[in-house]
């Protein structure tokens, strides 16, 4: 009796000498994947033979093939069809494995002619439009600057007006270069510009603080403000339709409210256009508060 | 004693193979955060809370309600403000996940990553303060997608914006969004860079407008009062004026 | 049957403490295996893409932000790649992806998972409409059915 269960105890030891190692690495296996490695299965095989059937036929490169042009890209699309039908073949078979290798080299292919070959004429667009942003946000920060320089003592606007000298030159030749089709170039003179252009600013912004209160100094200035005030509430109407999707009735309620705004609003412009700008605001700030009841009533929390 | 130790071994290891059949409910995250089970005082008020809200018959849309003390304050609006009730729910159980996708199942969940990252006070959004830990070196996200090493160009400036309302002051601080985002992702097509030129009001945020484009999407929302509206007002010093507060 | 229990030596563990102990392991060892660490969980930030996937018969895309934003910071993508701020406002299709553009600036092979992974950014539930998870108009604008009322 004893023996055996010695037996059993020293078989069970050995087991578990040689199977906890095993164990262990069948439950690190998951943390080790560093780049996941998902074994193929029938669902994703499907999937990415779904995914290059779709390329051959609808990609912007099946169609410059059936348009003839681009020579360059026909050979490899021809090997992509190819590889795609060795990956059915695989796939029908049972071959997981082999299809899935398959894809992979499809899909490589495939993107090593759709990276070779992309449209020049979109490349230009895209450089163009990258400039034209960059360019506006110079002359934005050129904006600032100026600003900014009103307030500065002579001494200080003396120092940075050198800094930001350069930027003239830096301008200018991005410019010229634009005229002659160096669109990317032209782009990194403008990065370079704006980071000249956002130290001087840091400099002279830094740990300060634009206040934007609402002190009027005449009361046109409030009637101006608390009409784009208004304004920005009927702009959010629409939006907020939209996103509530109000029943019917609210949808009506709604709009009663509304027109109530813009009646309001009409009263007041007109007082407004006979001078009596105090009274304008009341009436505007009547007009803003029917409409933040329109916007309540189609479910959007507004307070005060 | 051994056969006692045998006897408990057998039912735990039945348990730890039967943990399976738990694991799909268990995985409810425990890390619930502790406002969200503050119990709700504001609760039967809400229903009835809106008095500007004309009285459709239908009542369409179920507002939950946040507990006053998370806002910080008494602040009816937020009381309003509805948030996500359960966060971080698992592949298996959540609204947007496939559970019978493996691949929903092999993707690394967010809370796992979430250790060791400052948390944010109220634990909405992501419940992770994310301008605390890049500033801490928690996380080293890249500025350029190819370069570890491009710093950003940070422009420290602060707007405050004095609301109308008894709020506090927002400040607006460039630089904690200059760290992540660049000039041309707000200016001018959200905000144009000039004083006055922007009318910004909550129910904008709250549609995804200014501020909201990011914030209530996949920034911290603005149920967290605080975060923005961080600067008391200045008190009146004309004596006898009313103060604001 | 009593001669064979008279025969066991009580004092000698059946299975020795060693045995006994490395079978615990074992035994949690099997449990690291089944019991589910946690699969990965829908969080706020969340993009359900879905412009072409249920017609093309895949899921649709559940784009995690939080992810790439213990990454990348926002700039690289919104501003470099030319991601708009808006969900399914950026017409990304698969050809895009393996020419390089949007997503496939990255999830190419080299910087991150290439895309032959299909399953793991098509991960949403099919049907799922366009939106951003847990967002603040989602909670508010959404009618929220008794069946699907979150617990």
């Amino acid at each position: 009796m004893r023996d055996i269960f010695c037996e059993s105890e020293a078989l069970i030891r050995r087991v578990i000498t040689l199977g906890l190692p095993l164990l262990a690495l069948f439950v690190l296996i998951p943390a080790l994947a560093d780049d996941v490695n998902v074994p193929p299965t029938r669902e994703s095989i499907m999937q990415e033979l779904q995914l290059v059937k779709m390329l051959l036929a609808k990609s912007p490169l099946a169609d410059r093939v059936a348009r003839n042009e681009g020579d360059q890209i026909k050979q490899p699309m021809e090997l992509v069809r190819t590889l795609y039908n060795r990956a059915n073949e695989a796939f029908n078979s049972g071959n997981l494995v082999w299809a899935d290798a398959f894809l992979d080299e499809a899909l490589s292919v495939m993107e090593d002619a759709a990276r070779l070959s992309s449209d020049p004429q979109q490349v230009e667009t895209k450089q163009r439009a990258q400039y034209a942003e960059l360019l506006d946000d110079v002359r934005a920060f050129d904006a600032t600057y100026q600003d900014v320089r009103k307030g500065l003592p002579p001494k200080d606007a003396k120092k940075y007006d050198e800094e930001v000298e350069p930027t003239r030159a830096l301008i200018q030749r991005a410019q010229t270069m634009m005229r002659d089709n160096l669109y990317s170039d032209a782009s990194e003179l403008l990065k370079k510009v704006h980071g000249i252009y956002i130290s001087v600013l840091n400099e002279l912004l830094a740990s300060t603080a634009f206040v934007y209160d609402t002190n009027f100094k005449t009361p046109i200035e409030e009637f101006d403000y608390e009409l784009a005030r208004y304004r920005s509430y009927e702009e959010l109407i629409p939006i907020a339709r939209d996103q509530f999707k109000p029943d019917e009735y609210t949808l009506k309620l709604s709009e009663r409210y509304v027109q109530e705004g813009h009646a309001a609003l009409g009263a007041a412009e007109k007082m407004a256009a006979d001078g009596d700008h105090t009274a304008a605001i009341k009436k505007l700030l009547e007009a803003t508060k029917r409409l933040q009841t329109a916007l309540r009533t189609i479910g959007v929390e507004v307070p005060e | 004693m051994n056969r006692i130790s045998k006897l408990l071994l057998c039912p735990m290891l039945a348990a730890l193979l039967a943990a399976p059949l738990f694991s799909a409910t268990a995985a409810e995250p425990a890390k619930s955060k502790t406002a969200k089970s503050k119990t709700n005082p504001a609760a039967a008020a809400s229903a009835a809370a809106d008095p500007a809200t004309a009285q459709p018959p239908v009542q369409q849309y179920q507002y939950s309600t946040r507990p006053a003390a998370i806002a910080g304050g008494a602040n009816p609006f937020n009381r309003l403000l509805k948030v996500a009730k359960v966060p971080h729910q698992a592949a298996s159980s959540d609204e947007i996940h496939d559970p019978t996708n493996e691949g929903s199942m092999i993707l690394q969940p967010p809370l796992e990553a979430y250790e060791g990252l400052p948390q944010s006070e109220t634990g909405l959004g992501n419940g992770v303060n994310w301008v605390k830990a890049l500033d801490d070196g928690n996380i080293k996200p890249r500025w350029e997608r190819t370069d570890p090493s491009a710093e950003p160009m940070v422009m420290d400036m602060n707007i405050v914006r004095v609301p109308k309302s008894s709020m506090p002051d927002v400040v607006f601080p460039h630089r904690q969004h200059t760290l992540w985002l660049a000039c041309s992702n707000c200016h001018p097509d959200i905000f144009i860079p000039r004083k006055g030129a922007n009318q910004i009001n909550m129910a904008a945020i709250i549609l995804g407008q200014k501020c909201g484009v990011c914030h209530g999407k996949v920034s911290f929302p603005v149920s967290e009062c605080k975060r923005c509206h961080s600067q008391p007002k200045k008190v009146a010093v004309n004596g006898g004026g009313p103060t604001q507060q | 049957m009593p001669s064979l229990i008279r025969n066991i030596n009580v004092r000698a563990p059946v299975i020795p403490v060693k045995v006994g102990r490395m079978l615990i392991v074992c035994s949690l060892a099997i449990a690291a295996v089944f019991v589910d660490p946690a699969p990965a969980m829908a969080e706020y930030g969340d993009v359900v893409i879905n412009n072409y996937s249920d017609t093309a018969g895949m899921r649709p895309v559940v784009f995690p932000h939080w992810f790439h934003r213990i990454r990348f910071r926002c700039k690289v993508c919104h501003a470099d790649l030319g991601f708009k701020f808006k969900a399914g406002g950026n017409d990304i299709n698969m050809y895009k992806i393996i020419e390089g553009k949007f997503c496939g600036a990255c999830h190419n092979g080299k910087v991150a998972w290439s895309v032959k992974n299909c399953i793991l950014c098509h991960s949403g539930k099919p049907g799922t409409p366009i939106q951003i998870h847990e967002s603040t108009m989602q909670e508010l604008a959404v009618p929220t059915n008794p069946l699907t009322t979150k617990k």
